[in-house]
Parts: C-alpha cells; sequence; structure tokens
C-alpha cells in the first residue's frame, strides 16, 4: 500500500472516531454518581467513640494486663505438685513401674 | 488570573456542600460522556463515565479554577479510558490476536481507492470501519491508543495530552509519532 493509500485510509479512520456519539447519560446515571460520592463521604467521616468508652476500655485493658501479670507470677511461682497413688493395703507409692509390680506381687 | 465561575462552585463543594456537584455533572456530563463513548465500548460507557466523575470528585482540590471544570474533567476522562484498556488489555488479552476479517480487507482496499466525497462518507458509515479501527486500535498499548485517539482522531493538542497523561510535552511528541508509526505498519500488514 503506498502512503498516500495509508494517509487516505487514516483520514477515513478518524472521521469514523469522530462521527458523533448517539448516547447520552440519563438523570438515573447522575443520580448514581451522587450516591457514590455520598456513601464515600459518609465512610470517609471519622468514627470518634464517645470520650467515657475510651477512657473505660483503657481502663479495662490495664485491668487485664495487671490481672495477667498477676496470675503468671502464681503460677510460675507455685511449687509443683507431683500426684502420687498410694496403695492403702501396703503404703507403698504407685510412682513408679518397680513400685507397682511390687505391690501386685504382694497381692 | 480571574476563576472561572465554576471555581466558586468546586470551593464550595470543598466547604462541605457536597450537594453542589451535581451542578457541575450536570453542566459537563454530555462533552465527558462523548469522550468516553468514542474511546470505549457502549457497555462500558456509563460505568467509565461514572467512573471520570468520582475521580474528578475525589481530586477536586487539584482543579486549579483557571479554566472550566469540564476541560479539567477532559483529561480525567481520557487518563481513565486509557485505564480502562490497561485493566482490558490484561484480562483480554487473546482478543488481541484475532486476525482482520475479510470484511475488514475488503474495506481497507476500498478506502486506500477512495477519491469522491460521498464516497468517503459512505465508508466510514459502515460498520467495517468502526470493526477495522477497533482492530488497529487494539494491537497498540494503552498510552499510544490513547495518543491515536486523542492527537491523530479527535484533533486534540498535544500539550493538553500531555497534561492529561502527566508526560513532557517532548516526550508526548515522540510517542506520538512512534505511535503512528506503529499504526501505519499494522494498516500496510493488512494491506499486504
Amino acid at each position: 500500500m503506498k502512503r498516500q493509500e495509508i494517509g487516505k485510509v487514516e483520514n477515513l479512520l478518524a472521521a469514523t472516531f469522530r462521527r458523533p456519539v448517539e448516547v447520552y447519560p440519563d438523570d438515573a446515571w447522575q443520580a448514581g454518581i451522587m450516591t457514590a460520592i455520598r456513601r464515600g463521604q459518609a465512610a470517609a467521616r471519622p468514627v470518634i467513640a464517645p470520650l467515657m468508652s475510651l477512657h473505660l476500655m483503657w481502663r479495662l485493658a490495664m485491668c487485664s494486663i495487671v490481672a495477667a501479670l498477676v496470675c503468671g507470677a502464681v503460677y510460675f511461682m507455685s511449687p509443683t505438685q507431683t500426684a502420687t497413688v498410694v496403695s492403702g493395703q501396703y503404703d507403698v507409692p504407685l510412682d513408679s513401674f518397680e513400685n507397682a509390680v511390687t505391690v501386685v506381687a504382694k497381692l | 488570573m480571574r476563576k472561572h465561575e465554576d471555581a466558586a462552585v468546586a470551593e464550595a463543594i470543598l466547604q462541605g456542600d457536597i450537594e453542589r456537584y451535581a451542578e457541575l455533572i450536570e453542566k459537563y456530563r454530555d462533552p465527558v460522556y462523548a469522550i468516553v463513548a468514542r474511546r470505549v465500548p457502549s457497555p462500558a460507557v456509563a460505568a467509565v463515565a461514572h467512573d471520570v466523575f468520582v475521580r474528578a470528585y475525589q481530586s477536586l482540590s487539584n482543579y486549579g479554577g483557571d479554566s472550566p471544570f469540564g476541560n479539567w474533567a477532559s483529561r480525567i476522562a481520557i487518563r481513565t479510558c486509557c485505564d480502562y484498556w490497561r485493566q482490558e488489555m490484561k484480562q483480554n488479552a487473546r482478543i488481541v490476536a484475532a486476525p482482520a476479517t475479510e470484511d475488514q480487507r475488503q474495506w481497507l482496499e476500498q478506502a486506500a481507492g477512495c477519491n469522491a466525497a460521498d464516497e468517503a462518507d459512505r465508508l466510514i458509515r459502515k460498520k467495517e470501519a468502526s470493526e477495522l479501527l477497533e482492530w488497529v486500535l487494539l494491537r497498540l498499548s494503552p498510552e499510544d491508543r490513547t495518543l491515536v485517539e486523542s492527537v491523530y482522531q479527535e484533533g486534540l493538542p498535544l500539550k493538553d495530552v500531555a497534561a492529561a497523561m502527566g508526560w513532557s510535552l517532548v516526550n508526548t511528541k515522540v510517542r506520538a509519532m512512534r505511535a503512528r508509526r506503529k499504526m501505519r505498519q499494522l494498516l500496510e500488514s493488512i494491506g499486504e
């Protein structure tokens, strides 16, 4: 295709592009934009909690931290209890396999 | 510089009277809608035009007020259409691979040999013309497409397109030249 012919095709395609557009927006479309904007505005508005609630939340948070510390300290400082089962008849603690065998052998 | 009358409306909106934005939409919706309708497929026009006005509202503080709001919104419309094609090409890369149809080739041959004005008028009304235009534009990058549509087809000044796309004037000139060359090569490839 010659350069001149390409130029002609380009001009025709440009004219095709410039043809008047026969679609126009309606009022519902415009209302949709305003709704989106109002919704966006409402979402962007900062939510401020009442002052009392903030104080209360802060106190509750501090109380839970203190309670957690106290409970943790009590738990780690209390001595470990070893569970022992004692046979009532022979007073031999059943805390090992050997003791258990001894008790059973004496039955 | 004297402020445009739209600047007062924009100022009121920025002060919190958002309902006044309806005035700006009412005033400029047709030209903005037309810009979008030329650039994106019919089913997407309403959604893209909606996006243009929402984006314009979100960046209203950047509207200087020296020119009509419509001029500023047109730049946003051009950018939004470019974004539409970026998104579209990411999702539908396969469309670009489709070859030109026999009808489109015939239209191209007729267009290349057309000399009479009434013949040209008949040719631009044929659906093959729009299809071929779309075929070529789909093979350009979204940025090149925006340039070709704006500069060579719509006849917008380069500086306006540069401002809309956020490019320097020199960069826009070079891009436009390359985009046009690519478009010519595409047309030649069909005609071979």
